[in-house]
């Protein structure tokens, strides 16, 4: 495994980069965290219809939240990389294209476990709140969306930690991640494919377990602390 | 200060609130009592437009109360709700329960809020309670605190549902004197409670309901001692023993 990762320790690390697209690990990174960062506040977003005190506009998110969760993340990555330069006329990179449909499919998923957080909250939280003279808007801001964000947190951690290793899809158009170019490798190298994949797993454990890391953190230090800082008085 | 006209409720078929008319003056103090089922809690929760209604009008200081309106939220911070089960925010400390809603909703400063909200601390008694977690404190301290909460909005009047039910028996007194207090300091109050004896010490009128309706609106004297209803004395009977 030593000599593979001597040898062949850039491109497994960059990918043919910068001669094509950035590829390898550093995609997958790349993909992973922006991925993360951009999953949670879609999510949130599509929560809000799946809210709403209109019954038309709920139906219809979660037709579409249940359309997105249950057709295989393979076929919207394609769906996306072949609609949508034919609806704006315009081509993505594949790795741009992988994020777009990652982004989607995750925040689908985590709508739904933000609702969940937010209905499991008892009545009285929304209603003291309310008793104050907030708004729902400000109900959710300052009272509901804490608590619930904090509830939501193992759910979260797995949610994202299923992003990571989704980003592995990117192969299928063309995007030539860690998992596609460890595979490459493994073609290359008659006898060692063994070798290769360990070291692709053990790659991927270290992108995982920080997160896993993370949310526990972050969960212990919720029950722990008495005070979460407000900010500033706006 | 409050007037309700021929309020009506149901709750789909239920029909919880019958034809209720009400008024309460600045500085009394009403005691809404009755059997369980009555509709008492439910009458509390539409002043503040906690429950929607499907008849009547309710005015506060001459602004009618509309859930579906926005003005509701303006007209709720000048109505301070205690509820059964104190419903404090468990993700903030003492001290930030209590200067949520001024700094939010008053723009106060946080210095100027927390110098406020130590007053409240004061004279419910939980001084050094301020930056506690909420989860640590008993019932009756936890009540304390949401009074101290609600009371931070400054509001004319204040509404308690139960505000005694939830309570070990030893906590009710602590929370008790602290209503009791906010009675001789000249607040307007309505309190839906069971606890009779404090019914006849501060109310200054008793609201007695059953079915839907307001049976009673009398003064505590002539309640505990020559109810004119049926109703009422049978209801006595079962709370006061025999």
């Amino acid at each position: 495994m030593i000599e593979i990762l001597q040898e062949y320790w850039l491109q497994l690390l960059i990918g043919g980069f910068p001669h094509t697209p950035l590829g390898g690990l550093a995609l997958t990174v790349v993909l992973a965290v922006s991925g993360l960062v951009l999953a949670m506040p879609v999510g949130l977003l599509m929560a809000v219809p799946l809210r709403s005190r209109l019954k038309p506009v709920r139906a219809l998110a979660e037709l579409i939240i249940f359309y997105i969760r249950s057709v295989p993340l393979l076929l919207h990555v394609l769906w996306v990389y072949f609609l949508l330069p034919a609806a704006l006329g315009v081509s993505f990179p594949p790795a741009i294209t992988m994020l777009i449909t990652l982004v989607l499919f995750n925040g689908a998923y985590i709508s739904k476990i933000v609702v969940a957080g937010i209905d499991a909250l008892p009545r009285g939280q929304t209603e003291a709140a309310m008793s104050l003279g907030f708004g729902r808007v400000q109900t959710m801001r300052f009272v509901i969306l804490p608590q619930a964000l904090r509830n939501m947190l193992p759910s979260l951690v797995s949610q994202l930690s299923l992003l990571i290793k989704e980003t592995a899809l990117g192969a299928a158009i063309g995007a030539t991640e860690a998992t596609q170019t460890f595979l490459d490798l493994a073609n290359n190298l008659p006898g060692q494919a063994i070798q290769a994949y360990a070291l692709l797993a053990l790659a991927y454990f270290a992108l995982c377990y920080p997160l896993l890391l993370l949310g526990r953190r972050l969960e212990r230090r919720g029950r722990r602390t008495a005070k979460i800082a407000l900010e500033p008085a706006s | 200060m409050i007037t309700i006209s021929h309020l009506d409720k149901h709750f789909d078929r239920l029909h919880v609130l019958k034809d209720i008319s009400l008024t309460v003056q600045t500085g009394e103090v009403l005691v809404l009592c009755g059997p369980s089922g009555s509709g008492k809690t439910t009458l509390l929760r539409t002043i503040n437009g906690l429950e929607s209604i499907d008849k009547g009008t309710i005015t506060v200081d001459g602004k009618t109360i509309d859930p579906r309106t926005s003005e509701i939220r303006a007209l709720r911070q000048g109505i301070g709700f205690v509820f059964q089960q104190f419903n404090l925010f468990p993700h903030l400390s003492v001290i930030d329960n209590i200067t949520l809603a001024p700094r939010k909703l008053k723009g106060l400063s946080r210095e100027a809020a927390e110098a406020k909200a130590m007053q409240l601390l004061d004279r419910v008694g939980l001084r050094d309670k301020r930056d506690v977690h909420t989860d640590t404190l008993s019932g009756g301290q936890q009540q304390r605190i949401a009074i101290a909460r609600a009371l931070a909005m400054e509001p004319p009047v204040l509404l308690f549902d139960e505000p005694t039910s939830a309570l070990d028996p030893e906590m009710v007194g602590e929370v008790l004197a602290v209503i009791r207090e906010l009675a001789q300091d000249g607040m307007t109050m309505l309190c839906v409670t069971h606890e009779m004896g404090f019914a006849r010490d501060v109310a200054s009128r008793i609201i007695f309901m059953a079915e839907g309706a307001i049976v009673e609106d009398t003064t505590p004297a002539q309640f505990f001692t020559a109810p004119e209803s049926a109703r009422a004395r049978a209801f006595l009977q079962d709370i006061l023993g025999h």
